[in-house]
């Protein structure tokens, strides 16, 4: 039989056990994406993805209904990673230069090989781009979420999505010819 | 030469899109549910005990407002039927007053 996933989040709600086993089938996949596309780690994400579905547990109850339940768990994945990163941030800013670590050049397994070098090269530009530039470039572009959804989990209107989307996508395009001024130009 | 680094330039921007999906460690949920188990239960039963203790103290609190509502009423009640016989006094010592 197929359970919504209202049904399933009220069910959590009340500390059903299976019932959040459902609900983690149903997301983990959703989550440790979108948590890989930020944080670019494998071990992080999976420390995002589990954060993120301790506080779907702890947080059930808060669930009003008003937005779609994919939408919420988008919303609270998102929070997280950002979070993440930030406190990753602060970390190192209390480091000696030489203990932080270089960044790596992330390979996403999702990725066929024949877009592995240029997937590469955008991840590392993404990692430039700002919050919310960030945010609505990789639920868009890299999730393939639609755009209204996009704007529900970052509670905001279409337009300020398609804004944000111009900027991210300018900004990337400044930072990769800046990265590499003479690529895709012709050798003379 | 511009459109071929634009070209190369859109490759890059699309080269994420229609990726395979990507799934977590299989011992991930274990982990959750583990963490689950250890702490958040006590926390829940510490914030259920919080809200008890204030649901008590707010009817505790509304007992005694209408206890004191009552008492004041009452109090006004009876004085004002102890000022009423108060003309029957005036009159009384307007009575006595002999030398006006």
């Amino acid at each position: 039989m197929h359970t919504s996933s209202k049904d399933l989040l009220a069910a959590v709600s009340h500390g059903d056990d299976v019932a959040f086993q459902q609900l983690y089938e149903r997301f983990s996949a959703k989550v440790y994406s979108t948590a890989l596309s930020y944080a670019q780690q494998e071990q992080e994400a999976e420390e995002i993805t589990q954060d993120v579905f301790v506080n779907i547990f702890r947080k059930a109850h808060q669930f009003k209904g008003k937005s779609a339940v994919s939408t919420w768990i988008y919303r609270i994945t998102v929070n997280a990673s950002l979070n993440h990163i930030q406190s990753k941030k602060r970390r190192f800013f209390w480091q000696p230069l030489e203990q932080i670590p270089e960044p790596s050049n992330f390979h996403h397994p999702g990725i066929s090989l024949e877009n592995k070098e240029n997937a590469t090269l955008l991840y590392a530009a993404i990692k430039t781009l700002p919050d919310r530039q960030k945010t609505a470039f990789i639920l868009s572009f890299i999730e393939d979420l639609p755009r209204q959804e996009v704007a529900d989990i970052m509670e905001t209107s279409l337009k300020s999505i398609e804004a944000l989307l111009q900027r991210s996508k300018k900004n990337l395009r400044d930072q990769l010819k800046k990265w590499h001024p003479n690529r895709g130009k012709k050798k003379k | 030469m511009k459109e071929e680094q634009e070209q190369w330039l859109e490759d890059i921007l699309h080269s994420a899109q229609g990726k395979a999906p990507v799934s977590p460690n299989p011992a991930l949920l274990e982990a959750i549910q583990t963490q689950l188990k250890q702490e958040p239960y006590l926390q829940l039963t510490k914030s259920n005990w919080t809200k008890n203790w204030i649901a008590a103290a707010a009817i505790v609190l509304g007992l005694l407002n209408v206890f004191a509502f009552q008492q004041i009423l009452s109090n006004n009640y009876s004085s004002e039927n102890t000022s009423a016989p108060s003309t029957n006094y005036e009159s009384l010592i307007s009575d006595y007053n002999l030398y006006e």
